[in-house]
């Protein structure tokens, strides 16, 4: 280098190695770039947590309103959900009564596979489960009683894990 | 660079190399920690979703919470939001609206919550397991009487 810089014609020499220089370093950053950008808003991404999340809200939302259960619960007219890749589970229950209530949407087969997932065995197309758990209010006659909202929501996947 | 000496020139070019190399690291350093934050992101911003909803409903429930109380030797029954407004105006409620909220929380959210309502009592139940406090999502309800009731989920 300092050779070449040492006299006028060095210099001449000097300014296409300075411009190339200048060129790869445009490039690499432009690389670099372009590689993160791609890597995170290109690559396939799993929305199934998001999914289950939201599925598991509308649920507590349906049966809820303003922090009160309805005893009466019917997520079908909330829900419409394909029951082969989507799973429910609502349970509603009172912490000073005897009064219980679940049911359940979907395909149950969903929560057995996200009972084996969870214990760390790792098969092709595990799906994807989410529990809330809601303090809530059930009206009990005249009286509204302290409870308990349960909710589990499940998603399978149809195609392999990526 | 802009130098028209030859030693000016040789400078400008070397410290334009310098300056380069600097950025072309900055710029690897600042996408690569970009990436790792949105790719981290995703999975709390899903846990911390869920949170929410679940903070919403337990709130709005628990202010609703009908709670018997003694005044003036008659018990009445009242929301726990009447209690909030009522240990506001005489600290000798405090004691039975904490215990009433405790009663509630620690059966739901056994040791990750918090609550506090403005300028009456804050109760967190993380505090003796954490030495840091790591809540994810806090949901606020304003009642009248400048009273707020905020409820801190982990």
């Amino acid at each position: 280098m300092k050779i070449l810089f040492s006299n006028k014609r060095a210099q001449v020499i000097s300014m296409p190695w300075h411009a190339l220089i200048i060129i790869f370093i445009l490039a690499v950053i432009v690389a670099v770039i372009l590689s993160s950008i791609s890597s995170v808003f290109l690559s396939k991404q799993d929305v199934r947590p998001a999914e289950s999340v939201l599925l598991a809200r509308a649920a507590a939302e349906c049966i809820t309103d303003f922090g009160i259960a309805n005893k009466n619960f019917d997520l079908n007219g909330c829900l419409t959900l394909d029951s082969r890749n989507y799973f429910v589970n609502a349970t509603l229950y009172s912490t000073e009564s005897n009064f219980y209530r679940n049911q359940v949407l979907g395909a149950e087969t969903i929560k057995t596979d996200c009972l084996i997932a969870d214990r760390g065995v790792d098969f092709g197309s595990a799906p994807i489960c989410m529990e809330s758990k809601n303090y809530v209010l059930i009206r009990n006659g005249d009286k509204l009683e302290k409870g308990i909202l349960l909710v589990y929501a499940g998603i399978r996947k149809v195609e392999e894990n990526v | 660079m802009f130098n028209s000496s030859k030693k000016g020139y040789l400078i400008g070019t070397v410290n334009s190399l310098i300056t380069a190399s600097i950025v072309v690291v900055a710029v690897l350093i600042i996408s690569y920690l970009l990436v790792v934050s949105l790719g981290t992101s995703a999975s709390e911003e899903t846990e911390e979703a869920s949170l929410q909803g679940q903070t919403i409903i337990s709130l709005q429930a628990y202010l609703r919470t009908p709670v018997m109380v003694d005044i003036n030797g008659e018990m009445q029954s009242m929301e726990m939001s009447d209690l909030i407004r009522l240990a506001k105006i005489n600290a000798n409620y405090v004691p039975i609206l904490e215990k009433g909220t405790r009663d509630i929380f620690d059966t739901v959210y056994p040791g990750r919550y918090k609550i506090k309502t403005s300028g009456i009592f804050t109760y967190d139940s993380g505090s003796l397991t954490d030495s840091i406090s790591s809540y994810k999502v806090s949901e606020k309800i304003a009642l009248p009487g400048e009273i707020s009731v905020t409820l801190s989920l982990k």
